[in-house]
This record gives C-alpha cells, sequence and structure tokens, in this order.
C-alpha cells in the first residue's frame, strides 16, 4: 500500500477498526482496554462500575433492560442439568429438525440413570454443540432451538 | 490413586490441589456456576460444573459430583472442610462406587457426629467430658449431681437444638424453677420435656489436638492449637500452636487422652479432637473427622505436610515420621482474613476486589484463591485468606503476623484486617492464653471506648 493511500485512509481507519473494539468494550466487563501497535495506539478506561455489575437490590428483580435487548431471532440453548455422559436419541436430531417442546432430543446417562434432555420450547435446532458419549457438564450448552414464534 | 476429584472450592481446594501435585497426582475440581472464574478452576487439570451458586445445588450435589468422579476417572475424592467432609453417607456413596474417600470411614464419622455416641464412646475410653447426668427423673436427683460438681450447671434438653431448653443455673435456688421451665419450653418446641444437666464450665479456652492415623495403626499426635479467640458466633478468627502458657503435666495428660481417644474410634486419617480447658483440667467436646481450616499452624510447627499424609494414608501407605522424631520448633499463629465487617457484628460481605496485595518475607505463608479482579460470590462462607506466621517463640510470630497484615491490602470489599491487627496488639492477647470469652469482652471494650469517645 502507498503511503499516500494511508494518509488519506486514517479517519476511514479509525471508523473500521475503533467503532467496533469501542462497542465491544462497552458491552464487556472490562474497565481498561488498551492497543499498543507500532503507528497505532489506543488507551481506554471506565470510570464507572458497567451496569449490569451492580449489586441487585433485591432478589428476583432482574433488570428490565434484558429483555429489552434480546436477539432478534430467538435462539435459545439447550443445557444439561446433571453431570454424565451424553447420548443421542434414537435417530439422532438433525439440524433444520422441527421440534415440539416435550421433545426428547437426546439423554444424559449419570449414575446409571437415564436423564431426557427435553427440549422445553418449541422451535427449528439450529445448532447441535454435543456428540454422542461426550461428557457433559452443568449448564453446558448441548443444542440451539430457533424459537417458534 | 491415579486421580484425585478435589469436592470444594476456595482456598482448601487448591491447597488440596498443591498436595496432589507434588506426589504427582492429577486433580479434577469441581465448581458451581458462580465459581467459573475461580482459581481452584485454573489450577486444576480438569474441572466440572456441577450446578449452579448456591452449595445446596452444587457443592453438596452429591450425584452430580460423584458422576464426574466417574466420568473423569478419578478414583478418589478430597472433600476438604464443609460442604461433604462430614456427610457419612457421602462416603459410604464414594465407597460403593469403587472411589477412595479420603478421610476416615463412614462409622467413624456417624459415631463421631452425633453427639451423644461421642460422649460414650469416649467415656468408656477413659476421656474425660464434661461431667453430666443422664435423663433427671427428679428435682433430687438434679440437687444432688449439682452439689457434687458444683454450680454453675447447664440444664439441656434431650430433644435439644438452637438453644431452646437449655437454662444456665448458677445458685441452688434457682434449680427447681429453671428445672421446670426448661422442661415445658421442651416440651412445648419439641414435643419431649426429658431435659438431663451437665457442669456450666464459664469462659473454657478452646484447646484441640491434631492427630494423624494410619490404616497399618500409626499414631501421631501433632500437639495442641489454642483457638479461643472466637467472635460471639463462636467462629475461629486467630489460631495457634503450641498453646500458649500451657503446663508440661497438661499437656503430656492431653496427648495421653488423645491417643487413648484415637484408639477407642479405630480412627484413621486425619481428625481433631476439641477440649474446653479449665485450668488443670480439660474436657472432650467433640472430634471433627477431617483436615481443619487451621491446620497449617501444625505444620509449620512440626515441618508436616498434614495433606500429602491424608493422601498416603489414603493410599494404605504407612505415617512417615514416627511420634519421637516430631519436634516442635517455634510458634506459628493464623490470621483468618474474612470478607466481613466487625463493627456490624461481623456481617459478611461479597464484591469484586479491586486490589490484592498479599504479605510475604521470613515466617510468612499465604493460603489463598484471591487474585486481582476476583469475585467474592454471597452464597459461601467469606473467607478470604488464611495467613500463617512462623517465628522461634511467641513473640516474633505475633511481631511478623503484625507486620504481614500491614502490609496486606485488599480492596473492593472490607476485611478483618484491621481488626486483628488491633486484638494481635492488645496486651491482653499478648500476654497469651486467653479464654472464649475474650474475643466479646474486647468488643464490648471497643464499644465503650467508642461511646466514651463521642461527644
Amino acid at each position: 500500500m502507498q503511503s499516500e493511500d494511508r494518509e488519506i485512509d486514517v479517519r476511514g481507519e479509525i471508523e473500521r477498526l475503533v467503532r467496533p473494539l469501542l462497542q465491544a468494550f462497552d458491552e464487556s466487563d472490562l474497565v481498561r482496554l488498551a492497543v499498543d501497535e507500532e503507528e497505532f495506539g489506543l488507551e481506554v478506561v471506565r470510570w464507572n462500575r458497567p451496569r449490569r455489575e451492580q449489586p441487585q437490590q433485591a432478589a428476583g428483580r432482574e433488570p428490565a433492560a434484558a429483555e429489552a435487548v434480546a436477539p432478534e431471532r430467538p435462539i435459545e440453548a439447550v443445557t444439561a442439568d446433571v453431570v454424565g455422559i451424553f447420548r443421542n436419541s434414537r435417530p439422532a436430531i438433525a439440524v433444520g429438525e422441527r421440534v415440539t417442546e416435550s421433545r426428547e432430543l437426546g439423554y444424559v446417562e449419570a449414575l446409571g440413570i437415564r436423564n431426557p434432555v427435553r427440549a422445553g420450547r418449541a422451535g427449528v435446532i439450529s445448532a447441535i454443540f454435543v456428540e454422542d458419549g461426550e461428557p457433559v457438564e452443568y449448564g453446558q450448552p448441548l443444542f440451539g432451538i430457533e424459537k417458534s414464534q | 490413586m491415579n486421580k484425585v476429584l478435589i469436592a470444594n472450592r476456595g482456598e482448601i481446594a487448591l491447597r488440596i490441589n498443591r498436595a496432589c501435585h507434588e506426589l504427582g497426582i492429577p486433580t479434577v475440581a469441581i465448581f458451581s456456576e458462580a465459581d467459573r472464574d475461580s482459581l481452584h478452576v485454573k489450577r486444576a487439570d480438569e474441572a466440572f460444573c456441577v450446578g449452579p451458586g448456591p452449595s445446596t445445588r452444587s457443592y453438596l450435589n452429591i450425584p452430580n459430583i460423584i458422576s464426574a468422579a466417574l466420568i473423569s476417572g478419578a478414583d478418589a475424592i478430597h472433600p476438604g472442610y464443609g460442604f461433604l467432609a462430614e456427610n457419612a453417607r457421602f462416603a459410604e456413596i464414594c465407597r460403593d462406587h469403587g472411589i477412595t474417600f479420603i478421610g476416615p470411614s463412614p462409622d467413624a464419622i456417624r459415631a463421631m457426629g452425633d453427639k451423644a455416641t461421642a460422649k460414650r464412646i469416649m467415656t468408656e475410653a477413659n476421656v474425660p467430658v464434661t461431667p453430666g447426668t443422664d435423663i433427671v427423673e427428679s428435682l433430687g436427683d438434679a440437687r444432688a449431681f449439682a452439689e457434687r460438681v458444683g454450680y454453675p450447671v447447664l440444664i439441656k434438653a434431650t430433644a435439644g437444638g438452637g438453644g431452646k431448653g437449655m437454662r444456665a443455673v448458677h445458685a441452688p435456688e434457682d434449680l427447681e424453677q429453671a428445672l421446670n421451665s426448661a422442661s415445658s419450653e421442651a416440651q412445648a418446641a419439641f414435643g419431649d420435656g426429658r431435659v438431663y444437666l451437665e457442669k456450666l464450665i464459664l469462659n473454657p479456652r478452646h484447646i484441640e489436638v491434631q492427630i494423624l492415623a494410619d490404616t497399618h495403626g500409626g499414631i501421631l499426635i501433632l500437639g495442641e492449637r489454642d483457638c479461643s479467640v472466637q467472635k460471639p458466633s463462636h467462629q475461629k478468627l486467630i489460631e495457634e500452636a503450641p498453646g500458649p502458657n500451657l503446663s508440661e503435666r497438661f499437656r503430656s495428660s492431653l496427648y495421653e487422652v488423645a491417643r487413648n481417644a484415637v484408639e477407642a474410634v479405630k480412627y484413621v486419617n486425619a481428625g481433631t479432637l476439641e477440649f474446653l480447658g479449665d485450668g488443670d483440667n480439660f474436657y472432650f467436646m467433640e472430634m471433627n473427622t477431617r483436615i481443619q481450616v487451621e491446620h497449617p499452624v501444625t505444620e509449620e510447627i512440626f515441618d508436616i505436610d498434614l495433606v500429602k499424609e491424608q493422601l498416603r494414608i489414603a493410599r494404605g501407605e504407612r505415617l512417615t515420621r514416627t511420634q519421637a522424631d516430631l519436634r516442635p520448633a517455634g510458634h506459628a499463629i493464623e490470621v483468618r482474613v474474612n470478607a466481613e465487617d466487625p463493627s456490624n457484628n461481623f456481617a459478611p460481605a461479597a464484591g469484586k476486589l479491586k486490589t490484592v496485595q498479599l504479605p510475604g518475607g521470613p515466617g510468612i505463608r499465604v493460603d489463598t484463591h484471591l487474585y486481582e479482579g476476583a469475585t467474592v460470590p454471597p452464597y459461601y462462607d467469606s473467607m478470604l485468606a488464611k495467613i500463617i506466621a512462623h517465628g522461634a517463640d511467641r513473640e516474633e510470630a505475633i511481631a511478623r503476623m503484625v507486620r504481614a497484615l500491614r502490609e496486606t491490602t485488599i480492596e473492593g470489599v472490607k476485611t478483618t484486617i484491621p481488626f486483628c491487627i488491633e486484638v494481635l496488639t492488645d496486651p491482653e492477647f499478648a500476654a497469651g492464653g486467653v479464654d472464649i470469652g475474650y474475643l466479646p469482652r474486647f468488643l464490648a471494650r471497643e464499644a465503650r471506648v467508642e461511646v466514651g469517645a463521642a461527644p
């Protein structure tokens, strides 16, 4: 790249690089962000604690903002609620498959007990995060479901 | 022992992880969703989330913990202290799944966990217990006992708990009325009005004996610890070894009794016998069938690694030391640095730690899971760190501890550090041998000074 081109492009580069960086910083828990490159340096420091870091005043009082920023496409994760070995149901669920709320997507084998993993909401399977025979922990995402509207 | 699952969190999980790694044993950590970024998770070779923040659903979740052990191939579980450490059923479940529980047998845990059984076993082994009666049938029985052991006496409900049906009686003329009211209170609370009497020991010292026992009959008595500096809630705050101002006669008698107790229980692994010290006498209170928070003070003066000994015992090996080659050196003190506000009844605090600067230098050991930016979740014990000072004598150990506490900076939550410095520099503590009433008296004195200083 020619040096003249670069000079002309500085504003555009800042727009392209810095804006998403600031946005990511704003949404994170970070209090300080520093970029130290040869020809470019940036340091951002957060003076106030991020909004969601503030202790909740009373149990069960979720900030209303949480709902407001929900993604447009409502993809939800089906998670494991026991520690064990994940097993596919037969036949195995595939991406793109439409499922009902009570549909068994697989099960987690723990201490000889078969713990069914149910979809929990009606929708379309958008992702499968786990393979048959894989050890899973509590809260581990197993499937992504695009909820039916 | 191929792999050890550590069924705990915080500093003790790290402590066990260190011992395992020094012995070349891989480790598996468990954690709750609130502890995902905890140091014990990072230090272990593998880690499993076993549940959400509240410990009843995570660190006490037996099926998930056993399942994590089975799928990770861990063939032993170290329970640490608290949580499942003294749960006989958990020790049984481990055994049923072919997992070694690093601790005593389920029978020993169960026997020592039941106060009445423990007291009976100890009495049979000639261990002095607080003098007491069977169920009191008449006022005459009660009067005869109180006159024999001397007032004050304590009336307790057989079905008791939480102080219901309990009365302290300081003079003979109060006995009859106290018996009646304790009995009717117990009847109302538990549907069982039966009561018994015990000698009430006012402001005893808390003296405990550390023991180790292997499966080959080897027993080590690792001296005593004095844990008399306790908060009004009876939680220990400062512990030391050896116990200050104890006669050699008291000590040798205490150790002999401890050995008898260990033999009577057929105890294996690490344990602690707690006694109430009253002048030249001591009385068995309870036995803790686990490693204790304050074990490092014993480790420092005997230069021994109690957690590694626990692992070796569980592998069926013999103790690495004999009683004859155990010689205590110097004096060690431990301070519990808690996220608590001593000026507000030791109310626990939670939050994010902005600054963490820990002490070092000669004779200082710090056992902690803290790091800068770590979060103190609200679900668990408020202990942040244990600072242990070892010196040639008690004076040096105290001076080192005060110096170490002054070097320490923890910002983000209130801690017990400034309060502990005040206690350590108090002439009464410096003199040594305070009783369990000392800290409540100290607090009352401080409160009076504050009121007096107000305009």
